[in-house]
């Protein structure tokens, strides 16, 4: 053959992640640990202010508030998910694909939309009272305004985490397992001493998960004024003005975060060894006789939960002249919304799949660090992240920045790359790194490696991971509200501050104006995911 | 002990079974033995009673346990115990904890610890029992799998390829185990396998499935001496088919007139004539010649592959045969078969 020996310069490496996965590593690390570590050393820094700021009854009642209500979503959440997650996964129920699509939906709006909804059901001209009379409209709203309708609303917003996890953890169960138990004793028992043990780890990480989300939750709580640590942050910041207030609540915060992810790390870490197996179907029990009322059941608690609401609130809104003003009020917010969920979509998708890149494909102890630092950027509250923000940008010469929407979306890059970077992550795990050594070997760059090998092998992680990104970047409150610069709000943010001064059909209009948004996203994102994956079956 | 009757099945549009029919006696090991996708598992699954047949009957005994689209005897109610392909093992429990649930509560505690502590010495884990899987390794995971199997005294034991996953030094140990286990407690065993050396070490009989249906049954010796097709005889072993023609007490092939081994059963007409390599003896004074095209030396012995025109053989030698060289060799026995293309 006539080939000659490459030339050691044709064999020099051009194999170099390390500037990129760096930068965008340090990017990462100014945009949302920089503002978290300079709200600790302020918090530090004022010590004795915090300790007392620690130590009033009124922090102490705040402190009581945010922890009973977190723990009480989140056994309740995953109570609800877990059975849910059991009837859709494991049995015969009549359409268990819809009913998970429709359960999962209010995750996907600002969970205040949620409470407006209900508020609509429940309110003191609700649609209650239009059925029960004012009697019962009048306790039910007085029951509303407070921890119930706040745990009522959250448990809803937070169902579908459980219900996933728990969804995935039973898939991922060896289905000879259940056949195994099977031999000897009925499905109800191989469900209950075969899957949901294997699943508890899974069913821990959502509570806790759940946890994190509602001690940062600041619109519900607001609305229904249940006093919690979030909403005094962003009203010592925003309302008084009182920096150092709310730096100090930001750390009493903190310290119910990072107590719900201590627990992740040193206990659910060492989570039950998986053994190999054959089979990728999964075992499903035939609820018999039991089948329509356990459907009629599941589907009720689906309609009441998600489509109730939604129904208070289209009544409530009443005629177009309503969605004509709420339109007038918060059209260039909607566009604005749209196109800044779009930027920071893209943005955090290139990041995601570069620090997903660095947590799979290095050592395991480093792997360990990244991750719990990118979850501890996803769990911090929203308000604590923004005022960690402005503490680091607000500075002369730098107005661009902080004066422009880029803030937010600064804000959300650090906010929700972590939650990107992990749905990149599962199809990297997937992906044997035998393809890239491949063109290693063939002597293809790196960036070159990454562009036309892993990025096509994981296309429809990335669809998802964008979509993700987008939905969560459009129902954001807390941060956004936290730190938007005048001029560029958000929509929720105009909706929760229209809220306050327009009259109830406006604000029911803008709240179904949310909800139709919400759910052209999803359906078109759905249609564009499920298109990816139909290509790539051919 | 067990039968199954007309049996058809499919998965969608896959027929698997069709007209399946086996007998499988009591306190014997039955091998299931087939290539990939002949439906040997589908089998296991029917008798256990996760799935049921679409038509025919699947009896226990002389009950009827599943029968035309109908689980009668759901699968916990049959007792019969499985070793799944992948074992199955529960993760969460330990060793001890995995036996004791199967036992279940309706036997009193003293009676469960004698009895896992008696599955347990059978199988050679006394020091495991606190364990959990993920703990142990390949071959202890398999003495679980058997235990977790053997402890409820079953009646029947289904074993689906349950040694498919180790390494040849184990398999041979965990398969003289196995023998000695079945003996012991005069089990019933199914063992599905496509291993040839399982199929001989373990079988008291051998149900060969070809398509979805058994292809012959009966002891190894007879399958592998007398196979009724030329499925059965390629899956049992290695060997020349040579179309002939059967004309009396002789047939005719390619190398010339062979002697019929009785019985013959056959009318005259077009056969296959079977050679294992065993049969083929390289002597100077053989009356047949041909020329060595390969040699390859597979552990005790030498496998030389021997051609001729329009032939060509297998045959088992002690001593390393030259490439190219010309040699003299004898038939010993010949099996004839319907012919098939």
């Amino acid at each position: 053959m006539g080939w000659k020996p490459l030339s050691p310069e044709g064999l020099r490496s051009s194999w170099r992640p390390a500037p990129w996965l760096g930068a965008a590593l340090a990017i990462i690390l100014a945009s949302g640990a920089l503002p978290l570590a300079w709200l600790g050393m302020e918090a530090i820094g004022r010590g004795a202010l915090a300790a007392e700021a620690l130590l009033t009854a009124r922090t102490l009642g705040l402190l009581a508030n945010t922890a009973f209500l977190g723990i009480a979503v989140a056994l309740l959440a995953g109570l609800a998910g877990t059975m849910l997650a059991v009837l859709a996964a494991k049995t015969d129920l009549p359409w268990p694909r819809a009913l998970g699509a429709l359960l999962t939906f209010p995750l996907f709006l600002p969970p205040f939309v949620l409470a407006l909804g209900w508020f609509a059901v429940l309110g003191r001209q609700g649609l209650l009272v239009q059925v029960a009379g004012p009697g019962v409209g009048a306790r039910a709203s007085d029951l509303y305004f407070g921890p119930a309708g706040a745990m009522l609303v959250l448990t809803v917003a937070y169902t579908p985490i459980a219900f996933h996890l728990v969804r995935v953890g039973l898939a991922a169960v060896d289905p000879a397992a259940e056949e195994a138990a099977r031999l000897h004793r009925g499905w109800a028992h191989a469900v209950r001493r075969i899957d949901l043990p294997l699943v508890a780890p899974s069913i821990a990480l959502a509570m806790l998960v759940t946890f994190v989300l509602v001690v940062g939750e600041l619109g519900v709580p607001a609305f229904l004024r249940y006093p919690v640590f979030s909403a005094e942050v962003f009203t010592q910041f925003a309302a008084f003005l009182d920096i150092r207030s709310a730096v100090a609540m930001s750390l009493s915060l903190s310290l119910l975060v990072l107590a719900g992810l201590a627990i992740e790390r040193g206990t659910l870490r060492h989570r039950v060894q998986f053994l190999p197996r054959h089979r990728l179907d999964a075992g499903i029990a035939p609820l018999g006789r039991w089948r329509p009322a356990v459907g009629v059941a599941a589907w009720a608690w689906v309609a009441v939960t998600v489509l109730l609401p939604f129904a208070g609130l289209a009544a409530r809104a009443g005629g177009g002249a309503s969605y004509g003003a709420a339109f007038q009020g918060a059209g260039r917010s909607i566009a604005r919304s749209l196109w800044m969920s779009a930027v920071a979509a893209t943005a955090i998708l290139v990041f995601a799949l570069l620090l997903a890149y660095l947590v799979e494909r290095t050592g395991p102890r480093r792997r360990d660090g990244l991750d719990t630092l990118f979850l501890l950027l996803f769990a911090a509250p929203g308000t604590m992240l923004g005022v960690g923000l402005i503490l680091v940008w607000n500075r002369a010469g730098i107005s661009w920045l902080y004066g422009s929407a880029a803030i937010v979306l600064l804000g959300w890059l650090a906010h929700f790359t972590p939650l990107a970077a992990r749905v990149v992550g599962v199809a990297l795990q997937a992906l044997p790194p035998g393809l890239e050594e491949a063109a290693r070997l063939a002597r293809a760059s790196w960036g070159r490696t990454v562009w036309r090998v892993v990025v096509p092998a994981v296309r429809p992680a990335l669809a998802g991971a964008w979509l993700l990104a987008f939905i969560f970047c459009l129902r954001d409150l807390d941060l956004a509200i936290t730190i938007y610069p005048p001029g560029a709000e958000t929509l929720p943010v105009r909706v929760y501050t229209l809220m306050a001064n327009s009259p109830e059909p406006v604000v029911a209009a803008l709240a179904v104006l949310t909800i139709g948004l919400t759910a052209a996203v999803v359906v078109t994102g759905a249609a564009g995911l499920i298109a990816i994956r139909r290509a790539r079956a051919r | 002990m067990i039968r199954l009757e007309a049996v058809e099945f499919a998965y969608g549009r896959t027929r698997v079974l069709d007209g399946f029919t086996l007998d499988i006696p009591a306190r014997a090991i039955t091998v299931l033995a087939g290539s990939s996708g002949s439906g040997k598992s589908t089998v296991l699954r029917l008798i256990a009673g996760f799935e049921a047949p679409h038509r025919g009957i699947v009896m226990i005994g002389d009950e009827a346990v599943s029968r035309d689209g109908r689980i009668v005897v759901p699968p916990e109610s049959r007792g019969v115990a499985m070793v799944f392909q992948d074992l199955a093992l529960w993760p969460h429990m330990t060793v001890r904890q995995a036996l004791d649930f199967v036992l279940g509560s309706a036997v009193p505690l003293a009676e469960r610890r004698s009895r896992i502590d008696t599955a347990l010495a059978l199988v050679g884990l006394e020091h495991h029992a606190d364990a959990r899987p993920g703990r142990l390794s390949g071959g202890e995971r398999q003495r679980v799998a058997l235990a977790r199997a053997i402890v409820i005294q079953p009646r029947i034991l289904l074993m689906d390829e349950p040694l498919s996953n180790l390494d040849p030094h184990l398999r041979d140990a965990l398969v003289t185990e196995l023998r000695r286990i079945q003996t012991e407690l005069a089990l019933t065993v199914l063992y599905v396998t496509h291993s040839r050396e399982e199929i001989f070490a373990l079988g008291d009989r051998i149900a060969l499935v070809g398509v979805g249906r058994v292809e012959q049954s009966g002891s190894p010796r007879e399958l592998y001496e007398r196979p009724s097709t030329a499925v059965v005889a390629t899956f049992l072993g290695p060997g020349a088919l040579l179309p002939g023609r059967l004309n009396g007490d002789r047939v005719e092939c390619a190398l010339g007139a062979l002697p019929v081994p009785p019985p013959a059963n056959l009318p005259a007409g077009q056969v296959l004539v079977l050679i294992r390599p065993e049969d083929v003896r390289v002597a100077s004074a053989g009356p047949f010649m041909g020329r060595v095209e390969r040699t390859v030396f597979t552990g005790g012995c030498f496998e030389v592959e021997i051609a001729g025109p329009e032939w060509r053989l297998i045959a088992a030698v002690g001593e390393e045969l030259a490439s190219r060289s010309e040699v003299r060799f004898s038939i010993r026995r010949a099996a004839i078969l319907p012919w098939s293309t």
